[in-house]
């Protein structure tokens, strides 16, 4: 199977707002984001807020490495991409146009096509000449890091050999915002550009990190009673060995800290699995740690694991029993 | 690692032709048609009304550890379905409890007859009157977790909202999944239920046919949307051959790309290229299918498009091509994983679905549509087409298990 290597990563958030040469100064914390300032003067009239960001965020990605994606055919470019709400606004939109005098009338057939929810990700393929699939996933809060695992297991089976994951999301709907483990934020992006190690090290790209095993399995509440000897904890053991983590040493430990029981529970169990392994966790901040931004949450912690030199390990929870575990290396 | 032979042992449908594989089937046999006015929304204002509802949906019969009234529609008919393909493919729910079981749901829709009802409300009678109950029902993701939670699966549940080729998505993910020895078993398809905004939508592009679905024909009027939902369950041909079960057909491969060129128009190229893409994945020659499960949507574009990727990549041995959607409407996320089922039948009963509706073949489309009768045929291998919205374009292969050497029932 095929390794990939993580050669770009960029994030688009309120906490991190990225400064752009030749960028405009409206950043302040009522205005924080200006498409123009990345996208260009037009063509973005009639995309969500998520969509927006994630071109942003892809654009200061591709920014880090020229070459990157032009190195490679359309046909082996692909994107994955996470999200839980992107949609939902032009959702609401649309049933509040039907709902209103005028009836369907009201409706802009050019914003029909943004009720789908894997618009933003078909937006950065036909931006970026992405031929290779264009996959959206949405489990709550771990989606992003979904997105990672599905890109990663495309290079390893060859459908592509550099793919761009991440996540996006708009204003989470205040009455929606009870379903995330926390208090919702407002929209956010992020990305990581994914290629087959081979390719990169034949195009001598800079490497930021190397992606080990994943894991997405379903371990809800129930699961974890009994603690140590619950049966999703002796599921996370197996687990843990298929990643094939080092034998000792620190190991960087990306873990968005939403308080739902699932979380807690996984951080219990890891932090006394993984002490058990010989391994120290050493907790990773990132922008926005209470997983306000949803499915890109898990991702900009992750991002944070790029910053030190070692393994890694970055995972989400959803507060319904969804687990994902990406592990990786960062090279010194 | 050697990769392992991946086979559907059992199916299950919610549609508006059937519940179960067996009515399922035998509404494809018959080209039984699912359209009927909609009740499931006021469409008053729109000069089209019909749709491929399901009518006659019971919950309970099929939703046994879940309150029923605690899921969206869509879940609903994701856990039914889910349930019809366990008890089909005569497999012990303790057993797939017990070892790695996955859950993977294509949708386009997801829960939006949730979200009309919530806006409705919220339009009528504020934000206060939105009921909790509703609003968690509101998330894609219920769709798999349902099933993984109705079951207690442990492998993992994700949904897949690549609108309208989403349950070959699924399946293609699925597939993958046991291929590599990651999960011993899935569960796979797609659902989705009617709702105003996708009527709407549609109805705004100008592509809903005001009575009937007549995909390849001359005088085609477009879509009419519909609902349901397909759930495949899938093992290694080593772990159904252990437990002898019954084998439907195998998993040869798929293709999967992105025109990476317009939101909503087909791309014949793309697709074309898609078409070889799954030959490739499958390790076939074109000139070994036997019959093409077309996307046929019964739009002008999309089926002048569609037949012009297929007769650049089959030339002049074009096989039977027909579409289930003139029969069930387009039931959008669970479109693909039905007509994969329907490819299943086909493969293992020695039928092809046909095309109803059908009166004059327009010459810009495939010649041989199998018009309005379902048509005997030893089908070797077949292949699933669906395409969507984005240009997210996924095409599945099945082949009939003794193509390769292997035992069948």
């Amino acid at each position: 199977m095929t390794t990939a290597v993580i050669t770009a990563s960029a994030r688009m958030c309120r906490e991190s707002v990225p400064v752009r040469a030749g960028a405009g100064t409206g950043a302040s914390s009522g205005d924080w984001f200006r498409p123009s300032d990345y996208l260009g003067p037009r063509g973005y009239r009639y995309q969500t807020s998520s969509t927006r960001y994630l071109l942003a965020a892809i654009k200061l990605a591709l920014d880090q490495d020229p070459d990157s994606p032009g190195a490679y055919p359309e046909s082996q470019r692909g994107v994955a991409m996470g999200t839980n709400f992107s949609d939902y606004d032009v959702r609401e939109g649309f049933d509040r146009g039907i709902l209103a005098p005028g009836g369907a009338r009201n409706l802009s057939p050019l914003e029909a096509p943004n009720s789908s929810v894997n618009i933003p990700a078909s937006t950065v393929s036909i931006k970026h000449g992405c031929k290779a699939f264009s996959l959206t996933l949405t489990n709550p809060m771990v989606a992003g890091l979904e997105a990672v695992l599905v890109a990663a297991q495309a290079l390893a089976t060859g459908r592509a050999r550099w793919a761009a994951a991440g996540a996006c999301e708009g204003t989470v709907p205040e009455r929606l915002g009870g379903l995330l483990a926390c208090d919702a934020g407002p929209g956010a992006a992020a990305t990581l550009i994914l290629e087959s190690a081979q390719s990169a090290a034949d195009r001598k790209a800079r490497v930021l990190g190397t992606l080990g095993g994943c894991a997405a399995r379903f371990w809800p509440e129930p699961l974890w009673e009994g603690g140590a000897e619950s049966r999703a904890a002796i599921a996370l053991e197996k687990e843990l060995d298929r990643l094939a983590l080092p034998a000792r040493g620190s190991l960087a430990l990306a873990l968005p800290d939403h308080p739902s029981a699932v979380n807690r529970s996984l951080r219990d169990a890891l932090t006394r699995s993984l002490a058990a392994r010989g391994l120290h966790a050493a907790p990773v901040a990132g922008p926005a740690d209470d997983g306000r931004y949803a499915a890109v949450s898990s991702l900009l912690q992750m991002q944070s694991l790029l910053d030190r030199s070692g393994p890694g390990l970055a995972a989400a929870t959803s507060p319904y029993g969804h687990v994902v575990l990406v592990a990786l290396h960062v090279s010194g | 690692m050697e990769k392992q032979r991946v086979v559907i042992t059992g199916l299950g449908a919610v549609s508006g032709i059937g519940f179960g594989i067996k009515d399922f089937t035998d509404g494809l046999r018959r080209g039984a048609s699912a359209v009927s006015k909609i009740t499931a929304f006021d469409t008053t204002g729109f000069s089209s009304k019909n749709g491929g509802q399901v009518h006659g949906f019971e919950p309970r019969k099929w939703i046994k550890r879940q309150s029923p009234g605690s899921l969206g529609r869509s879940s609903q008919f994701s856990v039914a379905s889910a349930r019809m393909a366990i008890e089909d493919a005569d497999i012990d729910e303790g057993l797939l409890s017990s070892k790695l079981c996955g859950v993977s749901v294509g949708t386009t829709d997801g829960e939006s007859q949730v979200i009309d009802q919530l806006t409705e409300t919220w339009v009528k009678e504020g934000m206060s009157s939105l009921a909790p109950r509703l609003i968690r029902q509101v998330p894609a993701h219920n769709l798999s977790q349902s099933i993984a939670q109705e079951f207690r699966l442990k492998g993992g549940a994700i949904t897949i909202p690549t609108a309208c080729a989403a349950g070959n998505y699924a399946i293609g993910y699925a597939y993958d999944r046991i291929s590599v020895g990651e999960v011993d078993f899935m569960l796979c398809g797609g659902a989705d239920s009617l709702c105003r905004k996708t009527f709407a939508g549609f109805y705004r592009l100008g592509t809903i046919a005001p009575e009937v679905c007549q995909p390849f024909d001359r005088d085609r009027k477009g879509i009419l949307t519909g609902e349901g939902a397909g759930i495949l369950f899938l093992e290694s041909l080593e772990s159904a051959l252990a437990r002898g079960a019954r084998i439907y057909a195998e998993i040869l491969g798929y293709g999967i790309n992105c025109d990476a060129d317009h939101m909503v128009a087909p791309n014949r190229k793309s697709i074309a290229n898609c078409i070889r893409n799954a030959h490739r994945n499958a390790g076939i020659e074109s000139s070994e299918v036997d019959y093409i499960s077309a996307h046929g949507t019964g739009t002008m574009a999309n089926d002048v498009t569609e037949s012009g990727a297929i007769k650049e990549v089959f030339g002049a041995r074009l096989p039977p091509v027909s579409s289930i959607k003139s029969m069930l409407g387009h039931t959008m996320g669970a479109a693909s994983a039905l007509a994969s089922i329907a490819c299943a039948v086909a493969v293992k009963e020695g039928f092809i679905p046909p095309t109803i509706n059908h009166v004059t073949t327009d010459p810009e489309c495939v010649p041989d549509c199998v018009p309005n009768y379902a048509r005997p045929a030893d089908l070797r291998i077949v292949q699933n087409n669906a395409f969507a919205f984005g240009g997210n374009n996924c095409i599945t292969v099945y082949g009939k298990l003794d193509r390769k050497g292997a035992a069948n029932d």
